[in-house]
């Protein structure tokens, strides 16, 4: 029989609340030693996943992180049991200290976005006032051919630290609130910061107040706040190939 | 690898190659101050930047960090440093 996952949990008791997940299944959990796999039986002729699935799955989710902590499990995660209970005996250990190290602790997600094109543009523009040299005609087409990947290197250059700057800037603002973060930048030319922030309990009211103010900030930025959420990004493993290997799909 | 012309590398003491403007380069000093935790040399740089350079992308940017830092003051109950940095941003146009 397959099972479909939600994730896993601090707890080994069964869960009181008659939760239900995909399909209207109810949720219960598998425990191993003090922690859980939290689970729901699914038709293994069925497993096509849908929009209303992904609904149903989130909704367990945020119930869960509310009594539990939670490592959420990545969506359409379907095994069997013996697989779940594999997976909690061999990875125990990181379970464990994620477990210990994310306790209270909620995601956040913040992206930045700028006109990158108009920044561009600009630099574009700024390169050809301050560096004619840089623009002459070459007779060579191998010269011409240098000039242009060294001009396309100079304007990609100063492109990323600019983002680095007005990133490094939002950052400083809003990661004094912030236990740990992860941060990406210029996923593409426009999303200038996509930025992951592990906040704690009680001090999420400070963040979202942050996030309110950097909003009403001057410039032409466009901001953009999501969550809470389990923390996703934040689950460390400490042998990550192993847990590619077995644990796969899982976290 | 090829070697660059030399007439394309433009290099500053460290050997690296830059061509960045004098505001960039301010910009970037301010944010390692504000990084280090050196607001006030930071407020000044960031203040040089709207009042030197006004119609660049690095004023934006400075706009930015100067209103963070306001803000930072006035949490910290530092209002009348925060009112003078608001002024200041409002009044650089």
């Amino acid at each position: 029989m397959k099972i479909y996952t939600y994730g896993i949990i601090d707890s080994n008791i069964s869960l009181e609340e008659s939760l239900t997940g995909l399909n209207g299944a109810p949720v219960n959990n598998i425990p191993y030693r003090d922690i859980s796999m939290v689970i729901s039986t699914i038709d293994e002729n069925n497993v096509e996943m849908t929009n209303t699935h992904a609904i149903e799955h989130r909704k367990v989710i945020e119930i869960l992180m509310k009594r539990f902590t939670l490592l959420p499990v990545k969506f359409r995660s379907i095994y069997n049991r013996d697989q779940a209970i594999s997976i909690m005996e061999n990875f125990y250990s990181d379970i464990r200290d994620n477990i210990d190290r994310l306790r209270n602790k909620e995601e956040f997600g913040i992206k930045v976005i700028w006109s990158g094109d108009k920044i561009k543009e600009q630099i574009i523009k700024d390169q050809c006032r301050n560096n004619p040299v840089l623009l002459e005609e070459s007779e060579s087409q191998g010269r011409r051919f240098i000039e242009e990947v060294f001009k396309d290197y100079v304007i990609d250059k100063e492109f990323r630290e600019k983002a680095d700057i007005c990133a490094a800037i939002v950052d400083n603002f809003l990661g004094k609130h912030v236990t740990e973060k992860r941060l990406e930048k210029l996923k593409n030319n426009d999303l200038l910061l996509n930025a992951f922030y592990l906040v704690e309990r009680g001090k999420e009211k400070g963040f979202k107040e942050a996030f309110e103010v950097l909003k009403l900030a001057p410039g032409n930025f466009r901001y953009i706040c999501s969550g809470p959420y389990p923390p996703y990004n934040f689950i460390k493993w400490s042998d990550p190939e192993a847990c590619k290997q077995s644990g796969e799909k899982v976290l | 690898m090829f070697s660059m012309p030399e007439e394309f590398s433009i290099t500053n003491g460290m050997g690296e190659m830059t061509n960045f403007s004098a505001p960039f380069k301010l910009l970037s000093m301010a944010n390692e101050f504000e990084r280090a935790g050196v607001i006030l040399y930071a407020v000044e740089l960031y203040t040089k930047i709207l009042d030197n350079y006004p119609d660049t992308f690095e004023a934006v940017a400075s706009r930015l960090a100067l209103f963070l830092i306001a803000s930072r003051y006035e949490n910290d109950g530092k209002k009348e440093s925060a009112i003078a940095i608001i002024r200041r941003i409002s009044t650089i146009k």
